[in-house]
């Protein structure tokens, strides 16, 4: 049963509901961990910390709630570690544009999509950047 | 050792000799202090994304040395902070230790060559834009004038018309 687990079956919005059936047009999944069906008849896979327990649960239900919303999921890369060669650099204020809003404001990495390591350097950058007048602390014409 | 990246903003007034002088001062100092100096990087006078000191732009350049005895440091920021033409500045360590000192400052050389290769060929960039910005100035002041010339002389026609 949890070995013919649709692709679609579970993670992702369900958009059209057409995921069933094993057909490749299902969702994204948000995470590829091999297939799965329901909850009950999942098998288990080794042992997990109490720790990532709690944290699948939470990204669960989490999902669930979007799904409910009617969002959706989507796997977000960072794109540092996507593309190894590009640095981050305090002295580039233009490649560090993206990574603040208008008013100069840094964005997180769950917007963003950017890993804990790669977000960290970022945010150094942009705080150096700041430093240096390479970028706003807040926007001149904000408030 | 360690290598280090100081860079500083210098008022924007200061001219491209006084901008030199400094850095000459602050090799001295480097070398004082027992430090290595690299390289000079001049990235150019760019517009600061806040005003310092009632100034709108400011010429950033980074300074890259080696710390043998560990005074480097200290002795470029003081330096720095005495400078009055010196509107901020930033001590960054690169990552990676150096053993080599030597073949660091022939990679830095080369590093140098490049970097004032790309400068030259920005500067001259920069003039052919202004140029043409200023052309197209050139173009839009005599086109605005035709227009408005044109216009006038349609009007009188039409005027002409209901006489």
């Amino acid at each position: 049963m949890s070995e013919t687990g649709a692709p679609g079956g579970f993670g992702g919005g369900g958009f059209g509901g057409g995921g069933f059936g094993g057909g490749p047009r299902g969702p994204r999944r948000e995470f590829d961990r091999g297939p799965r069906g329901r909850d009950g008849d999942r098998e288990p896979r080794g042992p997990m910390s109490v720790k990532a327990r709690l944290r699948a649960k939470a990204r669960k239900k989490a999902r669930k709630a979007a799904k409910k919303k009617g969002g959706f999921l989507r796997k977000k890369v960072c794109r540092f570690c996507a593309e190894p060669r590009t640095g981050i650099d305090y002295k580039d204020p233009k490649g560090l544009r993206y990574f603040v809003t208008e008013t100069g404001k840094l964005i997180p990495s769950r917007i963003s999509g950017n890993c804990a390591r790669h977000q960290r350097e970022i945010a150094t950058a942009i705080k150096r950047a700041r430093h240096l007048a390479l970028l706003p602390f807040a926007s001149q014409h904000a408030g | 050792m360690r290598e280090y990246e100081t860079t500083f903003v210098v008022q924007p007034e200061i001219s491209d000799e006084g901008c030199t002088d400094l850095c000459t001062r602050v090799n001295g100092v480097l070398e004082r202090a027992g430090a290595v100096p690299l390289l000079h990087d001049d990235q150019g006078k760019r517009r600061l994304a806040y005003d310092i000191q009632k100034f709108q732009k400011g010429r950033y350049v980074t300074a890259y040395y080696l710390d043998v005895e560990g005074k480097g440091v200290a002795e470029i920021e003081r330096l720095l902070r005495i400078e009055e033409s010196v509107l901020r500045f930033l001590t960054v360590l690169r990552p990676g230790e150096v053993t080599d000192i030597e073949k660091r400052k022939v990679e830095a050389a080369e590093e140098q060559r490049v970097r004032a290769e790309r400068a030259r060929e920005r500067a001259a960039r920069e003039a052919e834009e202004e140029r043409m910005r200023a052309q197209m100035r050139d173009d839009d002041r005599d086109r605005d004038r035709d227009r408005d010339r044109d216009r006038d002389r349609d009007r009188d026609d039409e005027m002409g018309d209901d006489e």
